[in-house]
């Protein structure tokens, strides 16, 4: 009666399950990882491929350390990735910048670097302004436009190409024996004796001692089922790509930023609108504008691209792992940081999730920082 | 703030001219936009031009009756915008705002009502060597024609099928360029089985006669025509050199050449309907996506957008011009305006109607898309041959999209438009699928490259981008 | 792959410059043809293969006829109308805005 049966079975074949999925086979577990069709809702398609840690973890240092150490160990992420799946996923950590155009946005972002400083107290918070002399020094075959003041920089923070590292994930998934069943949209998650099995929207079931639920929007609706609470909602980001260009910017610079393909990604917006992932025109021109203010020679660029994505937001813009307790075995991983965080949650998680070993400080992940606080807006 | 008229029409072929010219005699405020310099879509291209050097006469009667339907279109007082790419459109205000390109800006016009006329384009049709110079489609040749007199230099192939390659060949011998070889890529054992629908086709007859009379004029001047074929490849190194053939019984064939012109037929323009998010249907006997209307055109889930012409799915011309006149006449009366649709709209459409089950049946696609090789390049922006999709769909990649974010078939500046069919056959032919039940590649504004400098016209949000 | 029937006369004429040879073209063809009435062998290279290129569709569709009009990178060159001084270079390379050009 079931279509197939795991030690574990990963909800979702995005950024987050298919790092999880790529962890677990690798530690040796038997997987299964369920998706969904070709025309799902698919943050890891539309992101924008930043390994970043310069604005990540204010008001959580435990997201701030989280994401230093992805930092620290993506380049043998990738490296390993690459050794069992030929897949490069084209990281790069060259420090990154965020630029500030006006006289506000110097001194916000003078405001994130002391506070992240003092809230991790420990010295370990390294990222400091640069003049626009600095930045020129920093990207040389650019002219930047006079509104460009000043810059933040963090030698962590870096970019790959999310689309490789999602292929090279699932290949190397593969490749260790992991299942990979598409058009499976789990919708209902029940017991079964000990363990528990999951039923598909197409009917089908399949079984598993433990699963995790990491299906980026529809996690709320599923984590209910098993008495979790996720209380994360979407936030639209649009991104615009350009034509392909001669290499010409060594450094990711927030919202603008050169693949490893030529072409530039600019970016983009923080639109709350539900469910809605169109692009439009106002937004557009907005993340156009802004872009040929800091660098006027691309006035004559094409763009080729455009999309919109939905974020999968945690009220405090921090990511959320717990365990169900009324259904022990159940877990659900959250957050919006995919890219950044596939290093950690591919060596980490699994350990969670098959012997119950966790980092040092990890329940401060837990879902239940949010008991009785009104949940805040979250930062940028 | 957008400019704002009563209805938008994009497209000035056949269909946007027939439209807009019902909806300005009743009386409504009209713009038409379209990416040509001058009104007359792909069948009348640059006809008042031709006809003033005098050369209508190479072009048969079809094209020369653009000559009264382009001057009945510029006596209107319709404001006609050319050049003018459109590049998306987002539904505001009880009606849709478009977004296009004109003079290094882009622009957005409110329209309460918008009538999509953009026409229809050549089946695309990879076979090993089709991205060499020296290749081009029977339709862009036609097209050099008739704007600069280009003709093609010998020695020529002409390769393909359909009643469309059958009139070109007629056009360029009559210019002087007969092809040297011709390549028909149909059956014509197929004309037998075609049969049964000659019936029903008899009130289109005058279409089928002019069909006959190319295939009887065709082989004048040919030196050498070889049927069903089914294997074409070109070669050469960083030109086009030679071609090469096999035929259904297997005999192979090969010849010098320094022009390759190539047809299979039309399908749909339908990017901006596809990224409007209509829904589109794949209509088996036309073997091409459409998107879903009602019968006057009114595109589904939209009370405001009507769809005209090929763009809604291929009858060629004269039922483009009915299509898009009672579009037109459909949208007026939805504004509260009085419509008179011309004279015989529907005679017009069922006699376009009545002959296409025998053309679908006569000239199915040429491509049986399972033979091409994994060597044949089918996106041709991103250089992705035919191998890597089938390995990525054998991966688990279940189709266009996910094909599209591990290979980047369809990223580059076509937007699928030369592989996204291709890409969904290689997908159905892996998943064992139908067609029918395969969806074509997402597409979203802009359709068309827009530059940094274009599209930050379209800022008025001045909104706050934090990073990261 | 393409010859002229009759050269442009009189008003129809229209002069500009392709790949550094002046070349005469006539009014209302665009820019695409004008190159291959010219005798130019390729529009581009293609920025991934680096293969040569020449115009397919001649009506917007394939981005083949991508060329340098006027000192702008990557036109679609078969959509733009021939005008009398221009200046037109086939795109032989990813553009680059760069105030230092490693090519
Ligand atoms: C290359 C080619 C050659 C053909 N030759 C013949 C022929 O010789 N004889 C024949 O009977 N049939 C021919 N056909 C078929 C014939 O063109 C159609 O049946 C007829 O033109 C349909 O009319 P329409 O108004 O629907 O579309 P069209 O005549 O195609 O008009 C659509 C218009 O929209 C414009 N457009 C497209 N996209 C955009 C955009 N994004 N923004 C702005 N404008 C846009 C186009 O340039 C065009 O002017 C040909 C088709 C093609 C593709
Ligand atoms: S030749 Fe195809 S787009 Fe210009």
């Amino acid at each position: 009666m079931f279509m197939d049966t795991a030690d574990v079975i990963v909800i979702g074949g995005g950024m987050v399950g298919g790092a999880i999925a790529y962890g677990l086979t690798r530690a040796g577990a038997n997987t299964l990882m369920l998706d969904e069709g070709d025309d799902a809702l698919r943050t890891a398609r539309g992101n924008f491929g930043l390994v970043w840690v310069q604005t990540k973890g204010r008001g959580l240092q435990r997201y701030q350390d989280w994401s230093r150490e992805s930092s620290e160990i993506w380049t043998e992420f990738s490296d390993d990735l690459q050794e069992s799946t030929g897949v490069n996923t084209g990281y790069e950590k060259p420090g990154g910048l965020t630029l500030c155009t006006s006289d506000e946005e110097v001194r916000a972002s003078e405001e994130i670097i002391a506070a992240m400083k003092a809230q991790a107290g420990n010295g370990q918070y390294d990222s400091w302004m640069i003049d626009r002399q600095e930045i020129e020094a920093l990207v040389p075959d650019v002219r930047f436009g006079p509104d460009v003041l000043a810059a933040s920089f963090c030698p962590h923070d870096g970019h790959a190409n999310p689309l490789k590292l999602l292929r090279a994930m699932h290949a190397g998934f593969q490749k260790a024996g992991g299942r990979y069943q598409p058009n499976a949209s789990v919708v209902d998650i029940v017991r079964d004796g000990e363990d528990y099995a999951v039923v598909t929207a197409e009917g089908a079931r399949y079984g598993a001692a433990k699963i995790v639920i990491a299906c980026g929007h529809g996690i709320p609706e599923l984590a209910a089922k098993v008495g979790l609470h996720c209380p994360t909602r979407p936030q639209r980001g649009q991104i615009l790509v350009t034509e392909r260009l001669q290499p010409m910017l060594p450094l990711p610079m927030g919202s603008i930023r050169q693949t490893d393909e030529g072409s530039i990604m600019l970016g983009v917006s923080h639109e709350e609108v539900g469910f809605d992932d169109r692009n439009t025109g106002d937004v557009s021109g907005a993340i156009a504008a802004r872009a040929a203010r800091i660098l006027p020679d691309f006035a004559n660029v094409n763009i080729v691209r455009s999309w919109g994505a939905l974020r999968i937001m945690p009220p405090d813009g921090c990511p959320i792992y717990d365990e169900s307790e009324t259904w022990p075995g159940i877990f659900m991983t959250t957050n919006h940081s995919g890219v950044t965080l596939a290093s950690v949650h591919a060596k980490h998680i699994p350990n969670w999730v098959l012997r119950g070993e966790t980092p040092v400080g990890f329940q401060d992940f837990s879902v239940k920082r949010f008991k009785g606080t009104p949940h805040a807006a979250p930062p940028g | 703030m957008a400019d704002s008229v009563d209805i938008a029409v994009l497209g000035a072929g056949p269909a946007g001219m027939a439209a807009a010219v019902v909806a300005a005699n009743a009386g409504l405020t009209v713009s038409v936009l379209d990416d040509q310099a001058v009104p007359g879509g792909q069948i009348w291209r640059n006809v008042e031009a031709v006809a003033a050097r005098g050369d209508i006469g190479l072009f048969g009667d079809d094209y020369a009756a653009g000559v009264d339907a382009v001057a009945e279109f510029r006596a209107t007082d319709v404001d006609y915008r050319p050049l003018s790419r459109v590049i998306g459109v987002e539904s505001a205000d009880e009606g849709g705002d478009v977004l296009y390109l004109r003079d290094g800006k882009a622009g957005r016009l409110h329209a309460k009502r918008l009538i999509i006329a953009l026409g229809a384009y050549e089946r695309p049709m990879p076979f090993l060597g089709w991205t060499l110079p020296g290749v081009m489609t029977a339709g862009a040749a036609q097209i050099a024609l008739k704007t600069g007199g280009l003709l093609p230099e010998r020695p020529f192939v002409l390769a393909g099928q359909g009643p469309l390659l059958l009139l070109l060949a007629a056009q360029f011998r009559a210019a002087g360029a007969a092809p040297d070889i011709l390549l028909r890529l149909d059956d014509p054992g197929k004309k037998w089985s075609a049969g049964k629908h000659g019936l029903r086709a008899l009130a289109g007859f005058s279409d089928l006669l002019k069909g006959l009379k190319w295939q009887r004029s065709l082989s004048d001047g040919v030196e050498e025509t070889v049927a069903h074929v089914t294997h074409l490849e070109a070669s050469g190194g960083g030109r086009l050199e030679a071609v090469r053939w096999q035929t259904a019984d297997g005999t192979d064939g090969e010849a010098e050449a320094t022009t390759l012109l190539v047809h299979d037929g039309v399908i749909p323009n339908a990017q901006l309907t596809r990224a409007m998010r209509i829904p589109h249907k794949y209509d088996v006997a036309a073997a091409a996506w459409c998107p879903e209307a009602s019968a006057d055109g009114q595109l589904a889930d939209t009370g405001w957008a009507y769809v005209a012409g090929d763009n809604a799915g291929i009858l060629g011309w004269a039922a483009a011009t009915a299509t898009g006149a009672k579009a037109g006449a459909s949208a007026a009366s939805a504004l509260g305006a009085k419509a008179a649709p011309t004279n015989d709209v529907e005679g017009r459409l069922d006699r376009a109607r009545a002959v296409r089950p025998l053309l679908d049946a006569l000239y199915p696609p040429a491509q049986a898309f399972t033979a091409i090789s994994d060597d044949t390049i089918i996106c041709r922006c991103e250089a992705i041959e035919a191998g890597s999709v089938r390995e990525a769909l054998a991966m688990g990649a279940q189709g266009p999209n996910q094909l599209k974010a591990f290979l980047r078939t369809g990223m580059g500046p076509c937007q699928g438009r030369m592989c996204a069919y291709t890409v969904a056959a290689l997908a159905a032919e892996a998943n064992g699928t139908a067609l029918a039940d395969t969806d074509l590649m997402r597409l979203r504004m802009p359709i068309s490259p827009v530059t940094v400098s274009e599209m930050s016209h379209l800022n008025e949000t001045d909104m706050d981008l934090p990073t990261a | 792959m393409l010859r002229r029937r009759v050269e442009p006369e009189g008003d129809a004429t229209v002069r500009l410059t392709i790949a550094g040879q002046p070349v005469t073209a006539l009014r209302g063809e665009s820019v695409a043809t004008a190159a291959l009435a010219a005798g130019l062998q390729f529009t581009r290279n293609a920025p991934v293969s680096g293969e040569p290129r020449a115009p397919y569709c001649l009506m917007g569709v394939c981005f083949e006829c991508l060329m340098t009009i006027d000192g702008q990178p990557n036109r679609q060159a078969c959509l733009v109308p021939v005008q009398d001084g221009m200046n037109v270079e086939p795109q032989m390379l990813r553009p680059s805005l760069g105030v230092r050009d490693d090519g």
